[in-house]
């Protein structure tokens, strides 16, 4: 009998992954039924390779000098694109990502294993991050464009990318809907969210060590 | 040199120097087990003659290899799929066994050889479409036509 890649054992197969960047393991789980499930179920037991995690010099925009002292540490590379979220009612009901050159429509968020996938590297020392800058543009009804700091964050660590893009949007809308009330006086917080907007994001990580 | 008898899963012996099988943590702790050179083959039941002279083969060739480093998750472990020039012409076989080999290296307990055989695998994947993917692996798409529909709908509203 042929023994076909499917047919190894779990664990081989989870090996094979660990050597494959984010974006191949994706196409991977789109290949096959098999992959996919596999990936669903296991996908956060593995410490895949770290080309899962882009280092921060990769980032253009990555400031260096809030701490000279702050070691490298990766980040998913999903956050490498753009990244947009569809938002409907309060609810996120698609994102797009960039996976191999090619924007892709992603709406099945159950089925989407690397949602699960931790937003930093597993490293020793747990980066405090402490600063995230946000560069959102909001549109449909063309709201704004704007930068969004937060900073002291309790939220990294152990956030995942389906946390942080609801962490995300609840941030965005607070901020935005807010501004909208000072400016036009009429518009109330909830009003913003009920309209389908999508929200095109990059994001930009300061690490700081505690020590 | 002491040498050693493997016996295949189809009842093949194969003299190897000790040192050479013992590339395999599993029949290192083996012999250790014993604590003398047995004189019976040693039954390796779940490899066939052609695979595990494929596997000896490449003990040989690296009989002399530094022993890994103790601690995998180090920032010095090889992380890369980089495979060595002599690595990457063992692996040119065809896929059956291929996969043979990492079921060997795997049950054998030889990581360097099952890293390999992953790696090699990975760099087969890499930078291919979902398509391209199963052409590759022959593997069956076994999504229904609606899930396939759905795929397509997203990337049409996608370019709107």
């Amino acid at each position: 009998m042929l023994t076909g890649v499917i047919s190894l054992p779990v664990e081989i197969q989870l090996k094979i992954f660990s050597y494959l960047p984010w974006d191949s393991r994706y196409l991977c789980s789109r290949a096959s039924r098999v992959w996919r499930d596999i990936l669903l179920t296991h996908g956060q037991d593995v410490i895949f390779d770290d080309t899962n995690f882009m280092k921060l010099e990769g980032v253009t925009s990555y400031v260096d000098t809030v701490s000279p002292t702050c070691p490298r540490f990766g980040i998913h590379s999903v956050f490498g694109e753009n990244i947009t979220l569809k938002v409907d009612d309060d609810k996120i009901i698609a994102f797009s990502i960039m996976v191999a050159g090619e924007v892709q429509w992603i709406m099945d968020f159950e089925k989407c294993y690397f949602l699960n996938d931790l937003i930093f590297e597993k490293i020793n020392s747990t980066p405090d991050v402490r600063c995230l800058n946000l560069d959102v543009e909001i549109w449909q009804r063309r709201l704004a464009r704007k930068k969004l700091p937060f900073t002291d964050e309790p939220w990294f660590g152990r956030m995942t990318v389906k946390g942080f893009f609801e962490f995300i949007v609840n941030s965005v809308f607070q901020q935005f809907a807010c501004r909208q009330q000072t400016n036009i006086g009429k518009i109330k917080l909830g009003n913003a969210m009920q309209a389908t907007y999508f929200i095109g994001m990059r994001a930009q990580f300061v690490g700081v060590f505690t020590t | 040199m002491s040498q050693i008898i493997l016996l295949s899963s189809d009842n093949v012996e194969m003299k190897v120097d000790k040192e050479v099988a013992e590339r395999s943590i599993l029949i290192k702790n083996m012999l250790e087990d014993v604590g003398e050179t047995p004189d019976q083959a040693i039954p390796i039941p779940n490899v066939n003659e052609g695979v595990l002279r494929k596997v000896i083969e490449w003990c040989e060739h690296h009989r002399n290899d530094p022993p890994p480093p103790a601690d995998e998750d180090s920032d010095s472990r090889k992380k890369s799929t980089d495979i060595e020039e002599w690595d990457q012409k063992f692996m040119q076989v065809d896929q059956e066994m291929l996969f043979e080999i990492i079921l060997a290296a795997n049950y054998l307990d030889i990581k360097p050889l099952l890293d390999v055989g992953c790696k090699t695998v990975a760099n087969m994947i890499k930078g291919k479409s979902p398509e391209e993917i199963r052409k590759t692996f022959n593997i069956q798409n076994d999504f229904t036509p609606e899930e396939e529909d759905q795929i397509r709908r997203e990337n049409e509203w996608a370019e709107e």
